[in-house]
């Protein structure tokens, strides 16, 4: 399985929700079926945060949070999505 | 232990990005974008100690991004947990108490990985983690999310076992409040375990606090090469106040860490506890209002007390050069009976504050002496010491009381912190039962003391910083009746009728606030220009404040 994928971005302005919501679409596309499976309940927290964060006016970096699974099988408790920002202010 | 000089480097350069953020409180994003990366950097160059240092070197600053960075690293890097990274993160949680955000968001991601993965958490984190997600559980969605994501981890992980059972009460009432269909299953799942749950606990973030400090007292021991840039230096200096009991004759040394006490005559004893109190809180004022005169304001720390004659060492924070402050005041002191009165009315020194830990000396026959130990070279300074006996003492007081009689107020007795509502939200807080810190009141750790000096003066705190039950009263009242109140308890105080006499008025509505710069000039000459200007800036604005809501213009509805 692979270890990563990741959609990274740097832009002058903040990166939307809406552009966000689409990296999270892509990169569950990615996921083949098993992957997917482990992280289903992750993407729709991780896209729960981007519109949080939208309504909140953006989340102001920086900062991490991390989206698991409720149950996951014991060989593969580290499956989760992570969003950081690192710089500014993003999901606006 | 002590860091490569690459690693030094690399920390130094991440505070004082810091730095200067905290002192132009900017919120540019790119001056923002370089601190964090900085910061990344200094962690990533020294895995083992920069997370206790950058936390060291951080801990106080008010600007949301230091707080908002140390947990971010904790977040970011979580297996293997950076050394510390558990105690910083309960610092984090229990004392600064934030409502950012963000911070909020990697305390919450940080606690929740760290409650599914090994080792297993320390059980203090359990003691902050309901003030955190109460908090978090009161923000807008985004963080009230996570609070309830972090909720579910510690009942699926812990079942509640390990959380504080009337905390758990609380949090409960929190998540019900959620009615989002959204939320409902979990706040239902979370409710059902933890109801009937948890331990009874005490708070716990001031013992992590202080195993911290200890630590990193640790650590800088062996740092002295690179102590001079103040990344990592907080104490190297430090004063050493010394009571002695008159027939103590004291012929010690003292160096840095470790101590060493040399001697204490056979015949001495250690001085009563409250000849002890007495002195150090006399030496205090006096102290302080010589660091006034010198525009110097600094944040006195006691560090520890000796045995023998009673020994305290204390940091001075925000004074780089305590010697001139110290030299002022041995020079006062080494003048004689004959010259002091002429003096104390040319010098600005506070002649009341002088002669009160005068008055305390004579009166329990006690030495004092204060001595600068620079601890980064292991040696006293060579500074002559100041050294107060009760003979000198005795000497020299009826001159000082002479002068002291014809000033009416001390400096202690008037505020230097203008803005009322600070002081009230301070009141506020007591109330509550919360703790009083910079983060809290949105100011300075320097002007968290200004505002319960104000406190003090008006009556609203007493000497020992506890509410009085005018302060409880205040509490309790509206914005405007606090006002009514307040501007009563200003005209009663020492400060406020002083000012009343001196303008020859009856009451403080009918005071000119113009004239708060020549009436403190005139009542405690002792002070320096500049710092009679801003009590003058505070007294005067207390008073356009509370003149409308003084009681000879309040109108029938208003009471």
């Amino acid at each position: 399985m692979r270890s990563e994928l990741s959609a990274p971005w740097t832009q002058p302005c903040p990166r939307s929700a809406v552009d966000a919501a689409q990296d999270l679409d892509s990169l569950e596309k990615q996921c083949n079926v098993s992957e997917r499976g482990l992280r289903d309940q992750a993407f729709s927290k991780a896209r729960r945060f981007v519109h949080g964060a939208q309504c909140a006016g953006g989340a102001s970096a920086p900062v991490s949070v991390k989206f698991q699974n409720r149950k996951l099988p014991p060989n593969n408790d580290d499956a989760r999505v992570d969003i950081e920002v690192k710089t500014g202010l993003a999901f606006v | 232990m002590s860091p490569t000089d690459e690693q030094a480097k690399t920390l130094r350069a991440a505070v004082r990005r810091f730095e200067a953020l905290e002192q132009s409180g900017s919120v540019a994003l790119d001056e923002e974008a370089r601190a964090i990366d900085t910061a990344i950097q200094a962690l990533a160059s020294d895995p083992e100690f920069g997370l206790l240092r950058l936390w060291n070197a951080l801990r106080s600053f008010t600007h949301p991004l230091a707080g908002r960075t140390l947990s971010f690293l904790l977040a970011q890097r979580q297996a293997p947990r950076p050394r510390f990274a558990e105690l910083v993160a309960i610092d984090l949680m229990g004392r600064r108490r934030t409502d950012d955000s963000s911070t909020l968001l990697n305390l919450a991601t940080t606690a929740a990985a760290w409650l599914r993965s090994k080792p297993a958490p320390p059980q203090a984190l359990f003691a902050e983690l309901p003030q955190l997600l109460l908090r978090a559980l009161r923000q807008p969605e985004l963080v009230r999310n996570a609070a309830l994501d972090l909720l579910v981890t510690i009942a699926d992980v812990d079942g509640f076992g390990n959380m504080a059972a009337h905390t758990n009460g609380a949090l409960i009432a929190e998540v019900r409040a959620d009615d989002s269909a959204e939320s409902a299953d979990d706040a239902a799942f979370i409710a059902s375990r933890a109801e009937g749950k948890g331990l009874e606990k005490t708070e716990f973030h001031e013992a992590v606090f202080r195993a911290l400090q200890s630590l990193y007292e640790d650590l800088r021991g062996s740092e002295s090469a690179i102590g001079e840039q103040g990344v990592f230096v907080t104490a190297q200096r430090y004063l050493q106040w010394r009571v002695l009991e008159s027939r103590a004759r004291a012929t010690s040394s003292r160096v840095g860490f470790p101590v060493k006490t040399i001697r204490v005559a056979d015949n001495s004893r250690s001085p009563a506890f409250n000849v002890v109190q007495a002195v150090l809180d006399t030496w205090m004022k006096f102290f302080e209002t010589a660091c006034d005169a010198l525009e110097l304001s600094p944040v006195v720390r006691p560090l520890e007390a000796g045995p023998g004659s009673f020994v305290i060492n204390a940091t001075l924070e925000e004074v780089t050069n305590p010697e001139r402050v110290l030299e002022r005041l041995r020079q006062l002191v080494e003048v004689g009976a004959n010259n002091i009165g002429d003096v104390l009315a040319t010098e600005t020194i506070d002649a009341k504050t002088y002669r009160n830990l005068l008055e305390v000396l004579a009166e329990h026959r006690a030495t004092l002496e204060v001595t600068i130990v620079d601890a980064e070279q292991e040696a006293i300074s060579p500074l002559v010491p100041l050294s107060i006996t009760f003979a000198t003492a005795k000497a020299v007081l009826p001159p000082v009381r002479q002068v002291a009689a014809t000033t009416r107020l001390t400096s202690d007795q008037i505020p230097q912190a203008d803005d009322l509502s600070r002081v009230f939200g301070l009141i506020q807080l007591l109330n509550q039962g919360e703790a009083i810190t910079p983060q809290s009141l949105d100011v300075s750790l320097r002007q968290v003391n200004y505002y319960k000096h104000a406190a003090r003066v008006l009556g609203l705190l007493s000497a020992e910083n506890i509410l009085t039950s005018a302060g409880r009263q205040v509490a309790r009242l509206n914005d405007q009746q606090r006002r009514m109140s307040t501007a009563v308890l200003f005209e009663e105080s020492d400060c406020g009728s002083a000012w009343l006499r001196w303008s020859n008025v009856a009451t403080l509505a009918e005071v000119d606030p113009d004239s708060a710069n020549s009436f403190i000039t005139h009542v405690v000459p002792g002070l320096s220009a500049v710092t009679a200007g801003r009590r003058a800036q505070t007294l005067a604005a207390w008073q356009r404040e509370l003149a409308p809501f003084h009681y000879t213009r309040w109108r029938v509805d208003d009471r």
